[in-house]
């Protein structure tokens, strides 16, 4: 039953192959993302009612939410925070947030300037504009707070 | 406690514990080349020859439990399949099923639903068995299985990533069904895909069966009889190597188990590569009941997802299903109120360890690493707190206030801790 050299065609059709890395370029057009690859959440804002669920739903914490009624709010991200879990697109009420599929993963994720970490993701109504654009100017503000005590902190 | 038992949590400060036989001891993790995961060995040696061997975990516990009870039901539906990295759509099922019950939901799942949950269950099955019986040819000294198996797995994991939108966290599942479906296209897409599959693992079988060099390294070691299997109650693969044909899917089935064609494999051997077996065997059966699934979906309809309230009723209910490892077994207690009480998680990995270390008694040093694999360690999802008296074998299990408070007075007025 023992033999050996069972895998001697294998290693010799590899031989011939050359190495695989030399076709990875290649290979990456072939093996595009899926269609219902799960990333950060987006919102139409035409269909936000500004209820909230989606901030009470979000396991990390990373959406949150300012409002006066349903018209006039804003919802940011914590981008970084984000784990992609699509449980927001899952109980929103109105079908009004789908999910980014070209995110522009090289920026949000591993890049050390934090002003990609917050983003606005919806702005509806009195909100929109000037009163947005200060609260994303203060949030960028305190992360750059944290991010210099932490700078000290490492020393 | 019985006579034979023996504590596996020595301290051998002043070597006073040690067994008398041994004249070495040698000390793996929880940093080591040897070792993914953190767990501390200390193997007694005489020789060449393994004496007994005791392990210490707990060096990763991240607290899951805890996080647990400061969120909400519906959030914690993302967490649990965070307590382990490869077999996380089973901690999520058996979650899901836990709220199903206390939320009075069980009955109103539909079929479809139940499929959807049973695919994702079975896909995960096969990647993590492959990746197992790779990292067992890398730890045997046969990297050419390693790289060959896990190029194959790529094939499951493209398939789960295009049924879920994403490779290992599918996160399919939710209280009251499930979160997307799985249309006709996809399935005739995963079809020729799964067929490729099953080719690629009976080359595996054959080479696991066939060469000589793997086989040398597996046949008749660490052999665990069933006497032996019976009194340290290993659970999963290890003890189906061992003739225990027991499988939480035959025997109490959950989902739609009881409705689907499969075999219960079980080898009597013992051995490393009766436990192999039992896992390629495993393999190619839930390929095959994958593609069962794939074809009632087609003729099955059904609602996805039934409505669950966020608050919970008051209640608890425990729940349990076979891992791609062993048993696992979720607990939890629901107060009326959004958020759970206490939650409480016991994965395979602990189950198995007992038998693990039986399996060591008498054999050489050189077979370690391929024993100490041989049951798919995993420790970040075992670590948990209990305290064991080792002279009498009393167990307590003591919350935080307790804890402190003994330990103070054990230090201040110089006295044991128990």
């Amino acid at each position: 039953m023992k033999k050996v050299l069972v895998m001697g065609g294998e290693a010799l059709k590899n031989q011939a192959k050359g190495p695989v890395t030399k076709h990875v370029l290649k290979r990456i057009g072939d093996h595009p993302p899926p269609e219902d690859i799960r990333t950060i959440p987006r919102i139409i804002e035409d269909r936000c009612i500004m209820c909230g669920t989606c901030v009470n739903v979000c396991p990390t914490h990373c959406i949150e939410i300012e409002k006066d009624d349903k018209d006039n709010g804003m919802i940011w991200l914590q981008r970084a925070q984000c784990m992609w879990c699509g449980h927001c697109q899952t109980y929103c009420p109105k079908d009004a947030i789908h999910i980014d599929r070209e995110p522009a993963l090289s920026n949000s994720l591993f890049s050390f300037n934090n002003r990609q970490d917050y983003e606005m993701i919806c702005a509806k109504g009195s909100f929109k504009g000037e009163k947005a654009d200060k609260k994303l100017a203060e949030l960028i503000d305190e992360g750059g707070k944290k991010l210099k005590y932490l700078e000290e902190f490492r020393g | 406690m019985t006579g034979e038992f023996r504590s596996r949590f020595r301290t051998l400060t002043d070597g006073s514990d040690a067994p008398p036989d041994a004249d070495h001891h040698i000390f793996i993790g929880p940093q080591h080349p040897w070792a993914e995961e953190p767990a501390h060995f200390i193997i007694h040696v005489k020789g060449e020859r393994v004496v007994e061997a005791d392990i210490r975990i707990g060096f990763n516990l991240r607290g899951i439990e805890k996080a647990m009870e400061n969120k909400t039901w519906r959030q914690n539906t993302m967490l649990v399949p965070r307590a382990c990295g490869i077999c996380s759509a089973v901690h999520q099922n058996i979650y899901v099923r836990v709220v199903d019950r206390l939320a009075g939901v069980e009955d109103q799942i539909s079929e479809r639903a139940r499929l959807i949950r049973m695919f994702s269950l079975e896909a995960e099955r096969v990647h993590s068995h492959i990746l197992w019986y790779g990292i067992l040819a890398h730890d045997a000294g046969f990297d050419t299985m390693l790289h060959i198996s896990w190029r194959d797995r790529e094939i499951i994991m493209d398939i789960v990533e295009d049924f879920s939108g994403n490779r290992v966290n599918p996160a399919l599942m939710l209280p009251g069904g499930v979160k997307r479906d799985i249309p006709k296209e996809k399935a005739d897409k995963a079809r020729p895909m799964l067929d490729e599959l099953e080719k690629k693992v009976l080359y595996h079988k054959k080479v696991f069966t066939e060469e000589a060099s793997i086989r040398n390294r597996l046949e008749d070691v660490g052999v665990l009889t069933k006497d032996d299997a019976k009194k340290t109650t290993p659970n999963g693969p290890t003890g189906r190597g061992s003739g225990l044909p027991f499988d939480i899917r035959k025997s109490y089935p959950y989902e739609l188990y009881d409705k689907i064609d499969w075999n219960l494999v079980y080898y009597t051997e013992g051995d490393i590569l009766a436990t192999t077996m039992v896992r390629i065997d495993e393999t190619l059966e839930s390929i095959q009941m994958c593609k069962q699934i794939l074809d009632r979906l087609e003729s099955t309809q059904g609602e996805l997802l039934a409505r669950v309230k966020p608050r919970i009723p008051e209640g608890s209910y425990m729940s349990r299903a076979e891992a791609p490892r062993g048993e696992d077994i979720h607990f939890g207690i629901a107060n009326g109120t959004d958020t759970p009480e206490r939650y409480k998680i016991r994965a395979p990995s602990l189950g198995n360890i007992d038998a693990t270390l039986k399996r060591m008694d008498g054999e050489y040093i050189a077979d370690m690493p391929v024993i100490l694999r041989s049951y798919d360690p995993c420790f970040s999802c075992t670590n948990r707190v209990m305290i064991i008296n080792e002279k009498t074998g009393e167990k307590m299990i003591l919350n935080q206030d307790d804890f402190a408070r003994k330990a103070i007075k054990a230090k201040k007025y110089n006295r044991s801790f128990f």
